[in-house]
């Protein structure tokens, strides 16, 4: 057992080494290569096709029919439920990050908008000129604490990471408040119905951004690698502002 | 020479230094995005015009308000520097066609009664930043943020925008660097796949 516990240890090494990208001579590019931050390209590529083939075949052909045939207020509806689900485990990033005015304005939108909201199905606050919904997450957490980010990562079904959001999304999977409370609960349903929901939710919002960038870039690969990175950059630095940290 | 004079020249050589940071007028760049956004609007929004026509209207748009000196330069790094003068010149050519050809067609989903609102002006290194607000009638409103730039004639320029912390420059430069990479730095493999996606968006 522990022998073939090694051959496989071994056997991993030497796939995720072939994987690397080598790195150019030149100077300049070297530096490059290395601002891209992605030593495990040539696997992470192999994964991207597989994502693709399966965002393809099933994402979003459910996603383009969610779209089409549930009326948008529905959608809206779908949306803001899914968000205020999502409020407790953002709550506890805020708090997390030090960062009291992003925690009370969760605070009050989950508090306002899933009694007055009816469970969250309208947005009373957002649509009465209060704070707009934002997102937070662990991995975010930990780049507003100085994680870095580490290599990036595409990982098969979930798309464009890194080792630390990775982490935080591992920590999400079991440690989500409103999942504990369901399956303390024995709502083991509201769980699964929860994540099929926000797998189709989250593909409908993402139909036209992801047509564009296919649209508009030549290599598709490379330009979601620069967006996912932009973007969580993004999200740290507004983590940052406002944090006591 | 007294030590205050040998002070006082070396302070003033840190403020010649740090002119360039500073000879953007933040109110010539938040004049250029307000006439780059009513000329926008006022060309685009609400109507119907065939892809000729919008093309040309789209491309007019960027020579009048951008350079394509700085933003190819912005877009390919140190690529620009190793390009011949042929091949600078074939760039530009392509990148205008380029962006017409792949963001050409967004202009059209521009509502009428869209407004853009500039809510204030930041110095990000030698360029301002200009963060404004696109007011669609219909939808929430979207916040962009508009890089501008100083041309070689000193005159203000749009050199990017962003949006949610995305830059269009930012990840046209990781693709096109994609592309470069993966065909040994040629310029002509990169050209190639631009004149692909110019025919695929005519």
């Amino acid at each position: 057992m522990i022998q073939l516990g090694r051959g496989l240890l071994a056997l991993l090494l030497t796939a995720s080494l072939t994987a690397c990208a080598t790195l150019p001579d030149d100077p300049d590019d070297r530096a490059e290569v290395e601002a891209v931050n992605d030593p495990l390209e040539p696997m992470n590529r192999k994964v991207f096709d597989f994502n693709t083939a399966i965002d393809g075949a099933v994402l979003q052909p459910v996603a383009r029919s969610y779209r089409t045939i549930v009326p948008e207020p529905v959608q809206l509806a779908v949306n803001n439920v899914l968000n205020n689900l999502r409020s407790p485990f953002i709550l506890a990033n805020d708090v997390l990050q030090a960062n009291p005015k992003r925690a009370g304005e969760t605070l009050v939108r989950f508090m306002i908008n899933s009694s007055a909201g009816l469970l969250g199905i309208f947005d009373i606050v957002g649509a009465t000129g209060g704070p707009a919904f934002h997102s937070s997450d662990l991995g975010q957490t930990l780049g507003v604490w100085g994680v870095g980010e580490g290599p990036y990562l595409m990982l098969p079904f979930f798309g464009p990471s890194n080792p630390r959001d990775t982490v935080g999304l591992g920590v999400e999977w079991v440690a989500d408040p409103t999942d504990l409370a369901f399956a303390r609960h024995g709502l083991n349903w509201a769980t699964w119905s929860r994540m099929g929901g926000g797998i189709v939710n989250d593909r409908a919002g993402l139909l036209d951004p992801l047509d564009d960038l296919k649209r508009s870039s030549l290599d598709f690969y490379a330009a979601v690698r620069s967006v996912y990175r932009q973007q969580r950059t993004h999200e740290i630095s507004q983590g940052k502002q406002g944090s006591g940290l | 020479m007294s030590i205050f004079y040998r002070r006082w020249m070396l302070a003033a050589s840190f403020l010649m230094l740090s002119l360039p940071a500073q000879a953007l007028d933040r109110s010539a760049a938040e004049t250029l995005v307000r006439a780059a956004a009513d000329d926008a609007l006022s060309s685009f929004a609400g109507k119907t015009l065939d892809p000729q026509t919008r093309k040309r209207l789209f491309q007019a748009e960027i020579r009048q308000f951008s350079d394509l000196n700085i933003v190819s330069a912005d877009i390919l790094g140190k690529a620009w520097g190793r390009f011949s003068e042929d091949e600078t010149t074939e760039f530009r050519t392509l990148l205008l066609d380029y962006i017409a050809a792949v963001w050409g067609a967004t202009v059209s989903d521009i509502a009428l009664g869209t407004r853009v609102e500039v809510k204030g002006v930041e110095a990000v290194g030698s360029r301002l930043t200009v963060h404004a607000a696109v007011l669609d009638p219909s939808d929430p409103p979207t916040t962009v943020d508009l890089t501008v730039g100083e041309n070689a004639e000193g005159k203000p320029v749009l050199v990017d925008l962003s949006s949610d912390g995305v830059s269009i420059v930012t990840t046209m430069r990781a693709d096109f660097a994609a592309v470069l990479r993966a065909n040994g730095g040629r310029a002509e493999a990169l050209f190639q796949a631009m004149r692909q996606k110019i025919i695929a968006g005519a």
